[in-house]
């Protein structure tokens, strides 16, 4: 269950930076000594994007990067944040005069390490805010609420804020927005295993699935029988919308994202029954994505994001990228 | 006990390379515990941190007073562990080295104030209380004990004994909590019956300086 191709689970981040890099010349660069994947050209002007976090939920973030969305991505250990000291590394090499806005998925590690690095760089006299993703609303208090795949909705809106020429603040207000109108939650049928250890994240039942995972390989928060796509798919919609504010005339985005071992087979069954329960709501969906954008290594499950537009959002969601997977 | 005994720069490494041996043969107890409540890397991460402490053990050697020697092995931590256990942990020896101000050795009589600045510099970086099973829960009952007692009144062995005990009492009250802090507080009541792993961490610590002391007969 836990093979895994690797040479020494200890380097395997170091070992995916520099994969990453070498395989997409053209768009990104590894900054020596650290695992911080830049734009291999700098971006002059317009705010400059930070995210990342633990490694094992790639794409995210390094594939984030390019033209029209993140600038740097910082790859901590495996589910684990990577220090102030990396992150106020990756603020220096991409920092331009509009300043910096870090895009932080909220996790105890991340928010930690991401503020300390923002506040060493502020005092060194370097523009830097943040904005926190908390889209799993398998949690009911906001204040708790996880980042999960959501988080690419927010590198896309930024991107195109900061290429639009929005200023730091207008940039991270946009931002916000974003993160106000989008919401997700999972399920999770298999755990992923740990590289260095080969421990599985949790422990779960032939017939049964989380409901509500982290993206960390953390166990969810409640342990249901597995249902079909269509159950599924209408559990997690509803749930979604009822912590929505949205009426007829709402246009929304919908991401379908699998959290590693998913495959598009399924995803795209999942597509199918989403679309057509939000059809049949009379709810209008704008467009739609499908792949592995935001996973848990090799952990069996999906997840749902829905993101309510507006005009702003909408014309930005449109921005062209060019990162070095298809969004 | 003698609190005004010096402990010279040298012997505060030994004893800190003594505690960083006993994380780094925890490191598979640890993570086991962690993938109850967590993501099973609480062990790695520590024994990355506390390997790197090792590693540098010259270089601590030649600090010239304890608040350097700990502010450095903080940076050390917080640089090497990563997650949200690399800014605590760091802070709890870099706070526990600011009490100690300019001093070029460490004595018993500074320990009260240095486990109340460690332990305040935790609970201000992670907004942790007592109950809600961190590692808070192991080090504030050794804090309190350190704030009741006439130090100059034990003996040494029992000292260190009690120390231990205190945060084993913490450590254990974990067990019986659900997390209000940290990734296990999304399990709610299922976090309950495991030990937090970032306490039981700080157990180690005094496990590992009762050993330390015990063993190495000169003592305190």
């Amino acid at each position: 269950m836990n093979k895994k191709i690797l040479n020494n689970p200890e380097k395997v981040v170091e070992e995916m930076v520099e994969g990453m890099a070498m395989a997409n010349p053209n768009r990104l660069k590894k900054v020596e000594g650290f695992n911080i994947l830049v734009r291999s050209k700098k971006k002059q002007e317009g705010v400059a994007l930070i995210s990342g976090g633990g490694s094992g939920h790639e794409p995210a973030h390094g594939g984030y990067v390019g033209s029209g969305m993140l600038d740097a991505a910082v790859a901590g250990p495996v589910f684990t944040s990577p220090n102030p000291r990396s992150v106020l590394k990756a603020i220096k090499e991409v920092k331009t005069n509009e300043g910096v806005l870090l895009i932080i998925k909220n996790y105890s590690g991340d928010v930690m390490n991401f503020k300390m690095a923002a506040q060493k760089a502020q005092d060194e006299g370097i523009k830097c805010d943040y904005v926190i993703v908390n889209d799993d609303i398998a949690i009911n208090n906001p204040e708790d609420r996880r980042g999960i795949a959501g988080t690419i909705f927010v590198h896309k809106i930024a991107g195109a804020a900061a290429d639009g020429g929005y200023n730091l603040e207008e940039t991270k207000e946009v931002a916000n927005k974003a993160i106000n109108n989008i919401k997700s939650k999972g399920v999770a049928l298999a755990p992923c295993y740990s590289p260095s250890s080969g421990r599985p994240s949790f422990e779960i039942g032939e017939n049964e699935m989380e409901v509500g995972l982290g993206i960390h390989g953390e166990p969810g928060v409640e342990v249901q029988e597995l249902k079909s796509s269509r159950k599924i798919c209408k559990m997690i919609t509803n749930n979604i919308l009822e912590k929505m504010e949205y009426d007829k005339n709402s246009q929304f985005s919908l991401m379908i994202n699998s959290l590693g071992a998913t495959p598009l087979m399924e995803l795209n069954v999942m597509a199918k029954d989403t679309l057509e329960l939000l059809k049949n709501k009379g709810l209008t969906i704008y467009n739609c994505y499908v792949g592995n954008f935001m996973t848990s290594m090799e952990m069996k499950g999906a997840s749902l994001t829905l993101f309510k537009l507006d005009e702003e959002l909408k014309d930005l969601l449109n921005h062209p990228v060019d990162v070095s997977i298809k969004l | 006990m003698n609190t005004k005994k010096e402990i010279k720069i040298d012997i505060m490494v030994d004893l800190i390379e003594y505690i960083s041996n006993k994380i780094v043969d925890n490191c598979d107890k640890l993570s086991e515990l962690d993938g109850k409540i967590g993501d099973s890397d609480h062990g790695e991460n520590m024994k990355r941190g506390f390997s790197n402490v090792i590693k540098n053990k010259e270089k601590l050697k030649k600090k010239n007073t304890v608040k350097e020697l700990f502010n450095e092995i903080g940076d050390i931590i917080t640089f090497n562990v990563g997650g949200s256990a690399g800014p605590l942990f760091g802070r709890l020896f870099s706070d526990f080295g600011n009490s100690c101000e300019e001093h070029k050795y460490f004595t018993i009589e500074m320990l009260p104030s240095a486990m109340n600045s460690a332990l305040n510099g935790v609970k201000d970086l992670g907004g942790a209380e007592v109950g809600d099973k961190t590692m808070v829960d192991t080090i504030a009952p050794v804090v309190d004990f350190l704030n009741e007692v006439n130090l100059s009144e034990l003996e040494c062995d029992i000292f260190l004994i009690k120390l231990k005990e205190e945060a084993r009492k913490g450590l254990e009250s974990t067990k019986l909590i659900s997390a209000r802090k940290g990734r296990a507080r999304y399990l709610n009541e299922r976090s309950i019956g495991h030990m937090d792993p970032g306490a039981y961490s700080c157990y180690l610590f005094f496990e590992a300086i009762e050993k330390y002391f015990n063993d190495n007969t000169e003592g305190v």
